[in-house]
């Protein structure tokens, strides 16, 4: 039997009723809310289940700014076809979402289990490029962070529920894309790329180069920002950029990928995604 | 604990263990169309639906689907043993070879057309992605299923 | 040719169809589970080579639910193969049930039967063993070298062709003069291509449940191609005599050759006689990844020579074979590598074959949809590439120019058997030319060849490839077939024959109802029961379609002989004038009798009989399919990826007596071989240790990997074969690789000689171009 050693299954109605069956951080007592990791893999010391799915927010929310609240219990089918996410950053959540894992898994697993892994994902880059904030309930009250922060240094915090990602509204003018290589397509990414570019006029606003699976879950090509918003957006620029973002984002080598062949996809990949997002920008 | 799973629209009450797989609980409750052939979320031979959605069950604790809609296969055929569009199909088109991977593969396709009437190739293999099939190459299964979506589109329900 | 029948060459719905579509329990491990069934689980090694130095299970016996445990200390010591291969079986005898030395990290140390599976592997877990840890053996250069760790070193095995080197068979086969031949040649070309660790991973892991019937005989349901060596091996391994055992296989969740081998079925035999309980064994996944069987990995060194003209003129194969721990199918793959390549080129007078089949402390390689050509192809199709490139010819037209024709021969037959001499045979059905041609022309070989069309940063190619196979093992295999009508005129069909989700049981009953006249309907098929259909060898070899349909159609022969006697007696005809057509048979005088009739005369009225016959067909010859392959590619230079962009298969199978079925089981096998060339791969660490060990790790094609695969039956006529049919299940898998192969050199020029070929792979070939 799967999980033979959880012997209990706790529904909780309220969020707070959650939080107390997590709060003295008991390793034994895991967080559920979609189809999940931890019907497969979750370790033997675990021995209750906690689920969530009936308290958290499911629903994907815009304002009129354009920045979008996603409840922790959407799924990744409902992001995926969601049509204010669909238009965000120009199309990249979509593009994004259609290559993490497959249908059976996207129906069922939810934001805020993908998230509170932090583990090898496609999700991640693009949501980090999109400043995404999430937000953490702990005894009552609920606190925003930066996502890049909590994946950095609070994932493994103390407890806490991931209730929501919050992802701001962008200017007009502003431009994401995502590539990414793995074997087949079902598979683990063995490098990820999402760049993103607000521009106003002939000025660069923001750039955000981020890398994923690296095998890292993140991290931004900052010096690459940095040459890309000080020398525009031509094809030189770019080039620079990408060979920049290959220099300084770590990369490692497993069985399935050395670290010399995954730089080499750095570069390719930041190219590809800047190119296509300057694709984007334009009217 | 005692959970109530709506299978095929029937109220079925099943005793299962808290950690038991959604798989393991319909399999164990006699849905053996519902297969194991990994048991680790690769495979897709699991999948049955969930509210109408394909899922696969090896990933869900029986629990977490109470009270939910889950079909198999059972659940897709018909009166009188009379078969669904996508049964009928696959057997014309040759997407049957061993049938281990056909339940599952049938029932993520029912939920792709229902959602999807006129689905294009890409957008077929795409919703299929997590169905695994070593023995046919997909082809004719693909074919099965576009068949199925015209027949269904022009409103036949037993193929 | 098809088009002179009436059942057969029709694609008609499979016979277990009905059931596959609504999901019936007919697999395995879906039969009602018997009262007191126990659960078996296993402790496998996790040394790659090892003594046991010493094993106590007595924490184990004590904990809830358990009912016994085996280890080699209570179980038969005799050494056998575990290899589904006729008797004698040509591979060495050098598996025990429980070793006291673990030579691979998922070989058997003990196994735990307990009420529950979970108390099975909670008490498995409670064994303790203590290994004396011996230098491991990792690649196949280590083992043959001087001074190598001798893998087995036991003094009981049996036909080990060199245990103290580690060579588990050798062979060798030769014609004319190689050294003379490549002298007199113009152009020689050699190639060393290396082939990786593969694993059949079929959807259904192994299962068997066993029982004892209501007179005490071992009943073992199990997913096996090989019924019938089952009850052999199963009891000559638990001293049990044969009549006291029944195989049946039910429906089977694919095998593709791995479950060509008596794998599991003897743990739960064997708790069944110890305790009188039913018993199951059910394989995980990464049970199936790390302690079931693999294709051989192989390094295979090909030379050719030609003439100026392009007239192959000399052949020299070397082939150094991973058999892995123990040497199930080791003799035979090896052979087959050449057996089922080399006759391709017949034109070429000099040839020499040889091999070694080596252990090593690694997966057990065993039998494998291709069975060594799919290894061989990779060589010698590349390196016929190579040739014609050398002699600035087309590859199309070398191939053309030198493959095997109708009424030809190849001294290769009676030289590579299978594990002993082989029979001569000319060729009586080819139709090879006009595959290539319409696969040539369904591809559009002669527009993109050399043409390397770029979208973006990914660049086309186009390559091609040739093959046979063989239909079934000559003077070897043997299939029966009986036939007994019922009042309807309705037929049962009882055949040994073992359909895998191959759709043998339906086109065997096609070639039934064909010759009876009726429709398929009418034939009901039993198949694969010790107890109540005749002999078969079981499904391997591509053997079924012209095996076991030979024995049908013998025996439907008999039958409707059988049947017009009858009529004849009611008719009071003379012989030479009637026919059967549509269950009537008709006189010239114009009176007639429906099969209807006859039956309820035969089993009800006067002299009364059952109708019906049991025939054989052994096989004295092995008429090969024929496949010629096309394929295009896009290779991103950025990357290294590689995509399939379109598959063209043109196949000679004869006669298709299903047409769909056909086709379904040359894509299926072209699906395999394209992960197997693009993407599949067993990794192991230093120690030996598996990496890949589920489906995530282990990648095989999805629906988005591959393209609309495509399928062009051309069709000859085999005399010798029913209706005209040859056998079609392995060919498809050999041609991938070296098509793909071909392809990437026509789009990039690198030729690539090592698999599976990854991104990163090609990337660097890019890279060093």
């Amino acid at each position: 039997m799967s999980r033979p050693s959880v012997t209990e299954y706790r529904r909780p109605v309220s969020l707070d009723e959650a939080w107390r069956h997590i709060a003295d951080g008991d390793p034994a007592v895991r967080l559920l809310s979609g189809g999940s990791d931890l019907a497969i893999s979750a370790p033997p010391e675990v021995t209750t289940l906690v689920d969530i799915g009936g308290v958290l927010d499911a629903d994907i929310e815009a304002d009129d700014e354009g920045s979008v609240q996603i409840g922790a219990g959407a799924t990744l089918t409902a992001i995926l076809e969601h049509p204010d996410l669909s238009s965000h950053a120009r199309g990249v959540i979509p593009e994004m979402m259609v290559h993490v894992g497959n249908p059976l898994l996207r129906n069922f697993a939810t934001i805020g289990g993908h998230l509170a892994r932090g583990r090898l994902s496609d999700v991640v880059p693009v949501l980090i490029a999109l400043d995404a904030e999430v937000m953490l309930y702990r005894d009552g009250s609920t606190a925003r962070m930066a996502l890049s922060d909590y994946l950095t240094d609070h994932h493994n915090d103390t407890p806490h529920i991931l209730t929501g990602v919050r992802l701001s509204g962008l200017p007009d003018r502003s431009a994401a894309a995502f590539h990414r290589i793995s074997r087949t397509a079902f598979d683990f990414p063995i490098l990820n790329a999402c760049c993103r570019i607000d521009a106003s006029g002939d000025r660069i606003d923001q750039i955000r180069i981020v890398c994923g699976a690296t095998p890292q879950v993140f991290e931004r090509a900052r010096q690459a920002e940095a040459s890309l918003a000080s020398g525009g957006l031509s094809t030189d620029s770019i080039r620079e950029a990408s060979r920049l973002a290959r220099g300084e984002i770590q990369t490692g080598s497993g069985w399935v990928a050395t670290a010399e062949y995954r730089s080499h996809l750095v570069e390719v990949l930041v190219t590809r995604c800047l190119e296509t997002a300057v694709e984007r920008l334009s009217p | 604990m005692k959970v109530e799973l709506v299978v095929n629209g029937g109220h079925r009450v099943v005793r299962v263990e808290p950690g038991e797989t959604l798989l393991e609980a319909l399999r164990a409750d006699g849905y053996t169309s519902v297969k194991n052939g990994c048991a680790n979320g690769d495979c897709g031979a699991c999948a049955v639906l969930v509210d109408g959605r394909a899922a696969a069950s090896c990933l869900l604790f029986a629990a977490q689907v109470e009270g939910r809609e889950i079909i198999t296969i059972e659940g897709l055929t018909g009166a009188d043993q009379a078969y669904h569009p996508l049964q009928r199909t696959m057997l014309d088109a040759g997407g049957v070879q061993c049938g281990f991977c056909i339940p599952a593969m049938i029932l993520t396709a029912a939920d792709l057309l229902a959602r999807n009437p006129e689905p294009t190739r890409d957008e077929i293999t795409s919703y299929l992605s997590g169905n695994l099939c070593r023995c046919t190459g997909y082809a004719k299964q693909i074919e099965a299923i576009e068949m199925a979506a015209a027949i269904l589109r022009e409103g036949g329900v037993d193929g | 040719m098809a088009d002179k029948f009436n059942v057969v060459g029709a694609s008609l719905h499979r016979v277990d169809g009905r059931a596959l579509v609504t999901g019936k329990p007919v697999f395995a491990d879906d039969l009602p589970k018997r009262a007191g069934l126990l659960h078996i689980a296993l402790l496998t090694s996790p040394h790659a080579h090892a003594r046991i130095a010493s094993i106590d299970t007595t924490r184990a016996e004590v904990m809830p639910g358990v009912s016994l445990i085996l280890d080699h200390r209570n179980t038969p010591e005799r050494r056998y193969t575990t290899a589904g291969q006729g008797y004698p079986e040509p591979s060495p005898y050098d598996a025990r049930m429980f070793d006291t030395k673990v030579r691979w990290v998922g070989d058997r140390v003990a196994a735990v039967a307990a009420a529950s599976l979970l108390e099975a592997q909670r008490a498995a877990e409670a064994i303790d063993v203590e290994y004396q840890l011996l230098e491991p053996v990792l690649t196949v250069d280590e083992a043959i070298a001087q001074g190598a760790p001798v893998i087995h070193d036991e003094d009981d095995a049996l036909d080990i062709w060199d245990g103290s080197r580690n060579i588990a068979a050798h062979v060798v086969a030769t014609a004319g003069d190689v050294a003379q031949g490549f002298a007199e040649s113009d152009a020689v070309v050699e190639v060393t291509t290396e082939t990786q660790y593969g694993q059949h991973a079929p959807l259904e892991p192994h299962v068997a449940n066993t029982y004892l019937d209501e007179n005490g005989r071992l009943v073992i349901v199990t997913s096996t191609q090989v019924p019938f060596h089952v009850r052999r091996i199963i009891g000559m391994l638990l001293d049990v005599p044969i009549h006291r055992i029944r195989v049946i296989k039910p429906r089977i969740g694919g095998g593709f050759g791995v479950k060509q081998e008596v794998l599991i079925e003897d743990l739960p035999a064997l708790v069944t006689l110890r305790t009188g309980l039913p018993a199951e064994l059910v394989y995980s996944r990464h049970q199936e990844f790390i302690s079931s069987r693999t294709r051989h990995p192989m390094r295979i060194r090909v030379k050719l020579g030609a003439k100026s003209d392009g007239r192959l003129h000399a052949i020299e194969m070397d082939v150094l074979s991973n058999t892995g721990a123990y040497g199930a199918h080791s003799l035979t793959v090896l052979s087959n590598v050449g057996s089922k390549t080399l006759p391709l080129y017949n034109k070429a007078p000099n040839l020499l074959f040889k091999g070694d089949a080596v252990y090593t402390n690694l997966p057990v390689a065993g039998a494998y949809r291709g069975y060594g050509a799919t290894q061989g192809y990779f060589a010698l199709e590349t390196a016929v590439d190579r040739l014609a490139s050398s002699l600035d010819m087309d590859p199309l037209d070398w191939r053309l120019r030198n493959h095997i024709q109708e009424g030809e021969t190849s001294p290769i037959f009676v030289a590579l058997g299978e594990g002993r001499e082989g029979v001569e045979q000319t060729i009586t059905s080819c139709a090879l030319t006009e595959c290539i041609r319409q696969g040539a022309e369904r591809i559009g070989w002669e527009e993109k060849r050399g043409k390397r069309e770029r979208h973006g940063s990914w660049v086309h190619g186009v390559g091609m490839s040739v093959h046979m196979q063989g239909s079934g093992i000559p003077a070897i295999d043997m299939g029966a077939a009986t036939i007994k009508m019922n009042d309807n005129g309705s037929f049962n069909l009882l055949i040994g024959a073992t359909d895998l989700g191959t759709g043998s049981d339906t086109i065997l009953g096609q070639i039934a109802a064909e010759v009876l006249t009726v429709p398929l309907e009418k034939v009901i098929v039993t198949s694969s029961d010790t107890d109540i259909t005749p002999f078969d060898v079981g499904a391997y070899a591509s053997s079924t379609t012209y095996v076991s349909g030979m024995a049908v159609q013998r025996a439907a022969a008999d039958v409707r002989a059988q049947i017009l006697d009858v009529a004849r007696e009611m008719l009071g005809s003379d012989p030479a004038s009637l026919t059967l057509e549509d269950e009537r048979v008709t006189a010239s005088n114009g009176g007639s009798v429906t099969l209807d009739q006859i039956g309820i005369r035969t089993l009800y009225g006067e002299n009364q009989r059952q109708i019906g016959a049991t025939h054989s067909f052994a096989p004295q010859l092995s008429p090969p399919p024929f496949l010629a392959a096309f394929c295009e590619v896009a290779v991103d230079e950025d990357t290294g990826q590689v995509a399939v962009v379109r598959f063209v298969s043109a196949v000679d199978c004869g006669t298709p007596i299903n047409p769909r079925s056909a086709e379904g089981q040359v894509e299926g096998a072209i699906a395999n071989g394209i992960g197997y060339a693009l993407y599949e791969e067993l990794v192991f660490d230093a120690m030996g240790r598996p990496k890949t060990t589920d489906y995530a790790r282990y990648k095989v094609p999805g629906p988005q990997d591959l393209p609309r695969l495509e399928t062009i039956l051309v069709e000859s006529y085999e005399p010798t074969g029913p209706m005209g049919a040859k056998s079609v299940s392995e060919i498809g898998i050999n041609a991938p690789i070296p098509a793909i192969a071909n392809a990437i050199h026509d789009a990039t020029g690198l030729w690539l000689t090592k698999t599976p070929f990854t991104a990163e792979r090609v990337w660097r070939a890019l890279q060093s171009r």
